[in-house]
This record gives structure tokens, sequence and C-alpha cells, in this order.
């Protein structure tokens, strides 16, 4: 891409990103959702993506619990981490990551709530993952979400799947 | 399930297309397989990657407003076309008759950990691909 219009697009991120002056959506040319969508984000997404492209790296003092510290100077000795540092830093990442996309998630859910996904959806999608037989079977798939979600709220696509290999099973030893 | 769930995920080009369009024909389809990925604990979750010649492809700019969807839902992390790398993709290519774009997705695919679905709409190239491949190589189509 030209210099100059790298500076524009670094421009344009750079209010995108940080979540100034958010244009709101109208569903423009192929109703692609912008960064306007998701400003409680932008700030967090803008650090990793920074961090991505600038590692530039600080002193910083952090408490550790002893066992973990040593723990890790254990890893590192087996060689499975680098540094102790870079095993902290490496799991934080990850969590920020997940973070990220926890929030980008539910962001997107609550502003499109059509879109959000049915429970046999989710262990559809689940079972496809996992290569799961139950894939082919999104009857029971469903039959099983909606028996689960009429006796609890709080379950998700393994224990759908669960229960469906469950009801599968009897059935066949019927 | 959750010991069942992928380590990682690979998007190929039209995945990608999938999940930064929010009117794209299979963006329920493929933003239904990121989330579903996203399990029950912390620690199972696989992570996405995304070989740079997909992203190249796709258009996907990380900095562009337009990519802010994509970046957040799958928090995919590049896979890098090194000189190993290319390497690695001319023989896919050279043994499959695959694009090269394909070519880096199997290649991608090769270095992630195990089990790995690859995400694509193109199930037959991807199917000759895993069967040559080591180790649990999924390929669910988008």
């Amino acid at each position: 891409m030209p210099a100059a219009d790298r500076s524009d697009s670094q421009l344009d991120t750079g209010a995108a990103e940080s979540g100034a002056a958010p244009t709101p959506h109208e569903g423009g040319a192929g109703d692609t959702l912008d960064a306007a969508l998701f400003e409680p984000l932008d700030r967090l997404a803008t650090l990793l993506l920074e961090l991505d492209r600038d590692p530039a790296t600080v002193v910083t003092s952090v408490r550790v619990p002893r066992p973990l510290r040593e723990a890790l100077g254990l890893a590192v000795e087996l060689g499975h981490e680098r540094s102790v540092s870079d095993a902290l830093v490496s799991a934080a990442r990850r969590r920020l990551d997940h973070l990220v996309q926890d929030l980008a998630f539910e962001e997107y859910y609550r502003r499109y709530p059509e879109n959000r996904p049915t429970l046999a959806d989710l262990a559809l999608a689940a079972a496809e993952l996992a290569d799961d037989p139950l894939k082919d079977k999104p009857e029971l798939l469903a039959e099983v979400a909606e028996w689960l979600l009429r006796r609890q709220t709080d379950v998700g696509p393994e224990d759908v799947l669960m229960a469906a290999a469950g009801v599968e099973h009897e059935r066949m030893s019927a | 399930m959750s010991d069942f769930l992928p380590k990682a995920i690979v998007l190929d080009d039209e995945a990608v297309q999938a999940l930064t369009d929010r009117s794209h024909p299979k963006h329920a389809r493929a933003r239904n397989l990121i989330d579903a990925g996203r399990g029950n604990k912390e620690a199972d979750r696989p992570v996405v990657v995304v070989p740079v010649a997909v992203r190249i492809e796709a258009g996907w700019d990380r900095t562009a407003p337009s990519a802010s969807l994509v970046n957040r839902l799958t928090r995919a992390t590049d896979v890098v076309l090194d000189g190993q790398a290319a390497d690695g993709a001319g023989r896919w290519r050279g043994a499959l008759g695959v694009s090269v774009v394909d070519a880096t997705v199997i290649e991608a695919t090769d270095r992630s950990p195990r089990p790995v679905v690859i995400l694509t709409s193109d199930v037959e190239d991807m199917r000759r691909a895993a069967a040559l491949l080591d180790g649990d190589v999924r390929v669910v189509r988008i």
C-alpha cells in the first residue's frame, strides 16, 4: 500500500479502534459491521493490536505466589517455557484475548438478538468441531436441548452433547 | 465434550469472508462454529489461526474498521509465510494441485496442534490434504 494511503488508514484505525467519533451503523454496503458497534472493546482491542506490532517492554513489579514462581522456574528448567516472564506474559495475553472474544460475542448478540444461536445450534456446531456422530442428528440435539432448558437455564452445548449421547446409547441398547 | 474440541481452528478465505460480513449467507454458520469453540473451560478454547495469504485474499486488514468484527470474534493469530513455510506450501501445491492460498492453509494446518479443524468451503481438496497429514485433522464445511 502506498505510504499516503497507509497513513490515512492508520488515522481511520485510530478513530475506529479508540472509539472516537463513532459513526452510527446504517447497514450500509454489505452490512459489514464496523468498529463503532464495539466501542466498549475498542481500547482493549487497540492495545492488543499494538502488542502484535510493537512488543516494547516495560519493567514492572508483580507479586506472584511463591509456588507459582517455583513451578514456572521448573517449567523453564524442563524446557517447556522460555522464561518465567514469557510464560506470565503469554498467559495474560491468552486471557485478554479470550476476554475480548467473550465481550465481542456478548456485544454482538446484544445488538443483534435475532442472530443469537439457540442452544441446539451451538450443540450442533460443537458436534461438528468435535467430529461427533451427533453432528448428523440435529433433531435429537434440538430435542435434548429443549428438554434440558425446561429443567435448568445454566446449560451449555457440551451438556447437550453429553445428554444426547446418553439418550442415543439407551436407544441403541434398548 | 471439551476433550474433543479441537486445539486449533484454521480459517480459509471463505470462512474469513463469512465472519467479516454479517450479510454473508454463511455468516451465522461460521459464527456458530467459532462460538461453539469457546467451550466451557478457558483452557480448552481452541486457538484460531489464519495464514497471512488468506488474509490478503480475503482483504482482511486488521487495522480497517470493517475488520473489527472478525478481529474480535475470532482473535485469530496470523500464520506467517516465512521461507520454511513457503517451502512446505510449495510442496503441498505440487502434491495436491491446490491454489497457492490453499497450500498455505494446508501448511498452517500441518503446523497446528492436534486435533485441528479446517473451516473451509473447499472440502474436497482439504480432505485430500487431511488424509496426508499426521494426527487428528478435521475438515468442516463452512
